[in-house]
């Protein structure tokens, strides 16, 4: 290692922290998934492997074709994850084909086209979900109710039968009673919405996971589900009350799995903490700007996006007042410098100054 | 900009369509093609009024409206394209009401799209009639084939028909027909088009909007400065009257003569200066008209040169390229030559090598048949010479000869191919020495008996 270079220690740092990150992602993605498949039996899992396959093949064509090589670099992990994600944030009801074109979207149009993980302006995911939302709403937000122990009955069969989910409910301003749902049954997931993403004890484990491992990216998911809680509690939409709003609101659709698994993405791996919570604040305004006032009852993967596009602009502006702090510490240092060098410039000065006073 | 210079039809052809593309490379009049185009019914429409007000408008630039300072020109191209477009609303809302009602609601927005300016500003302005002309023509191809092949996936992929005659079964992303469909199938296109245009031309050659900029920023300088030259020297030729006026003021403040008869001086002397500050304006107004008009004969001078210096350009490198091609064709006619020496020479060494190797095997058979015939002769002799022995012993009845004498003879072949003399041998001496040898060896030999 003698011969090694700054850059180079940087950048062997910078890939360890990467690889910790997608082997810690994947680890976080467990409870989620096995959750998901008690409450929803094996069609999770078809519905995992297909969209994680099609996401790959995907990526390794793509990668081919731009290379001429076949290669599963480190990224495939990433490209894994994101057809995880995606299968996750799905109902379990949804055909099967819809997790792996959201998959495809994601990696041809978001992550293919711009290089490697840690340069991609949009997180994949998000982008592979909103094009989900867009196209098949209908699809997307239409959720089966949870039965642990039976089969799920996809969308578009005469037996299924469709749950209210907590995202709709408040999208009307319903309030939830509670004869209608438990705490417990709240904080377990038993309720209609994305398979992965309703179950907050699950959440609650893999936030503290992610709060030992990578407490600077933990920070940004922080930021966002406060802003979030705090347009919750402060702008209810519903009438029953400031703590159920919160508690609604934190447990409807997916918004602390995409805090979780959206939101730290690989290219915010080496940025400042003041960024990182910006940053998750940002977004959890936008989310709930869109939950007020957009189209679709769960606007999180749109917030995520639009954090994206407006995040360089505001990184502009980080760095010129990083800079100018550092000008000023310069100055500071240069003028204590000259005058360690000549102190009679100071006396000189002084003088001066009282001879002119 | 000399890469992109385009003389012939096919060299604009080329640049319209693919290097310069107005929107897959320039990235101008993307409204159209992203809001609009979601069918090819919209997309037709909208690439035959885009080419019909193009090629007005150019025409009418490099004719009319280049005359015009640049600050009253953007305007214009509204207010024309946008007499252009009238009689195409209200075909539109005649003929085909039901079809293209959607679509024709946003025709008027194509008087202010940017296509129109930037090329009558770039082009138009700039370059002769038929240049412009070749150019609005060739760019609004590459407009109208991007707006078709994007309206033709939009519509085919967004709502499973062609042309309105709907696919029965066919998979659909309704999501493509929003704008972020069309951006997202521009960017494949653009990708494709700079991957193919970087393999078939030189990668640089292609054009991006940041060029262009950088390009325009120039110009644009330029143009700032030419702007305010005209404020400047309308600001000295109002000076003047300014003047008067304030000293006409001055003067008109301090009559203080009083009377009919200083009323009336007074009166006469304000309608002169009256006069001569109208006199002094309207010479001012001729020296900035004069100072105008010189201003544009300049540029039109220096357009001039700078079409003359073109030409010349392109004469030289015409000049340039013809000696390059001359020349290399009288290398090639050098080098073809030399090879064909080099043939000639290497058929004539091999010619001449089998020649001698000809000879030196026709020489050796020779000398071969000539052994040959001289070892038949010896032979032959050899033969009659025993012969001749034989016949003389036969008559002579001489008693045989010794061991040794008829030796030789009667192994004739020894004697032919032995390496010493048939004469040499002392049969004598050798038998002796063999006697000898063998009285020793047994001599030896006795005692152990």
């Amino acid at each position: 290692m003698s011969g090694t270079t700054t850059n180079e220690i940087k950048k062997l740092d910078f890939a360890q922290q990467k690889r910790s990150y997608y082997i810690d992602m994947m680890i976080m993605l467990i409870a989620p998934t096995v959750m998901a498949c008690y409450f929803y039996g094996s069609r999770v899992i078809t519905m995992i492997v297909t969209s994680a396959a099609t996401a790959l093949l995907c990526d390794l064509i793509g990668g081919y074709m731009s290379t001429r090589q076949l290669h599963f670099p480190m990224g495939g992990w990433y490209t894994v994850f994101t057809g995880i994600v995606i299968a996750l944030m799905l109902p379990a009801s949804a055909p099967l084909w819809l997790a792996p074109l959201g998959s495809i979207f994601a990696i041809i149009v978001a992550k293919l086209p711009f290089g490697p993980t840690e340069k991609l302006p949009f997180v994949p995911a998000a982008a592979g979900m909103a094009f989900l939302c867009i196209c098949w709403p209908e699809l997307v937000f239409t959720y089966p109710v949870p039965d642990p122990g039976t089969a799920v009955i996809p969308f578009g069969d005469d037996a299924f039968a469709s749950g209210t989910s907590l995202a709709a409910m408040l999208k009307v301003s319903n309030s939830l009673t509670p004869n209608k749902l438990s705490l417990f049954s709240m904080m377990r997931g038993d309720f209609a919405g994305p398979m992965g993403a309703t179950s907050m004890l699950v959440m609650f484990g893999t936030a503290l996971y992610m709060l030992v491992r990578h407490a600077d990216l933990f920070l940004s998911s922080a930021g966002f589900v406060a802003a979030c809680s705090m347009c919750a509690v402060l702008f209810p939409r519903i009438m029953t009350g400031r703590k159920m709003s919160l508690m609604m609101e934190i447990s409807a659709g997916s918004l602390v799995f995409v805090s979780l698994f959206l939101l730290p993405s690989p290219s915010r791996i080496h940025k400042p903490v003041t960024q990182q919570l910006a940053y998750g604040l940002t977004a959890g305004v936008l989310c709930m700007l869109l939950r007020y006032f957009g189209f679709y009852e769960e606007g999180a993967c749109f917030a995520i996006l639009l954090a994206n596009a407006v995040w360089p602009v505001a990184e502009i502006v980080f760095k010129r007042t990083e800079n100018r702090d550092e000008e000023f510490v310069l100055n500071a240092n240069a003028t204590v410098a000259r005058t360690k060098k000549d102190p009679k410039n100071i006396s000189r000065n002084k003088k001066g100054g009282a001879e002119h006073e | 900009m000399s890469k992109y210079r385009a003389d012939t039809v096919k060299e604009h052809l080329r640049n319209g369509v693919l290097l310069r593309n107005p929107v897959l490379v320039q990235a101008i009049g993307l409204f159209p093609v992203v809001a609009v185009a979601t069918s090819l019914t919209s997309a037709l429409l909208f690439a035959v009024v885009s080419a019909v007000i193009l090629i007005i408008m150019e025409t009418l630039t490099n004719l009319v409206l280049k005359h015009f300072p640049t600050w009253l020109r953007v305007g214009f191209y509204a207010i024309f394209s946008f007499a252009v477009i009238i009689p195409f609303i209200f075909l539109c809302e005649k003929f085909f009401a039901e079809k293209l009602s959607p679509a024709a609601v946003f025709l008027p927005i194509l008087s202010v799209n940017a296509l129109i300016s930037y090329r009558c500003e770039r082009i138009a302005v700039g370059s002769s009639l038929k240049n412009s002309f070749w150019d609005a023509v060739t760019t609004s191809l590459g407009y109208g084939a991007v707006l078709l092949i994007v309206g033709f996936i939009r519509e085919l992929l967004g709502k499973g028909s062609v042309f309105g005659y709907s696919i029965p079964n066919f998979p659909t992303v309704s999501g493509l027909l929003m704008p972020f469909g069309g951006f997202v199938i521009l960017g494949f296109m653009a990708a494709a088009l700079r991957w193919g245009t970087s393999r078939r031309y030189n990668y640089e050659a292609t054009e991006t909007a940041v060029d262009h900029i950088r390009e325009e920023e120039l110009e644009e300088k330029n143009g700032l400065k030419n702007l305010f030259g005209i404020a400047k020297t309308s600001k000295t030729s109002e000076r003047p009257t300014n003047d008067t006026k304030n000293n006409g003021s001055k003067k008109k403040a301090s009559p203080v003569k009083s009377g009919k008869k200083a009323e009336n001086e007074t009166k006469a002397k304000l309608a002169a200066e009256k006069k001569q500050s109208e006199t002094q304006k309207r010479e001012a107004r001729a020296a900035a008209d004069k100072a105008a008009a010189e201003r544009q004969t300049a540029q039109k001078a220096e357009r001039q040169k700078a079409e003359a210096e073109r030409a010349a350009k392109i004469k030289a490198d015409k000049e340039a390229a013809a000696r390059l091609a001359e020349k290399k064709r009288r290398d090639e006619k050098l080098a073809a030559e030399k090879a064909d020496k080099l043939k000639k020479a290497e058929a004539e060494r091999k010619l001449a090598e089998e020649r001698k190797r000809a000879e030196a095997a026709k020489l050796e058979k020779e000398r071969k048949q000539a052994e040959a015939e001289k070892r038949k002769a010896e032979q032959k002799a050899e033969k009659e010479k025993a012969k001749k022995q034989k016949k003389s012993s036969f008559f002579s009845a001489k008693p045989p000869a010794s061991k040794a004498d008829s030796k030789p003879v009667s192994k004739p072949s020894v004697s032919a191919n032995s390496f010493f003399n048939e004469n040499d041998l002392d049969y004598d001496s050798a038998w002796e020495n063999y006697e000898s040898r063998k009285a020793k060896k047994n001599h030896k030999e006795g005692p152990k008996s």
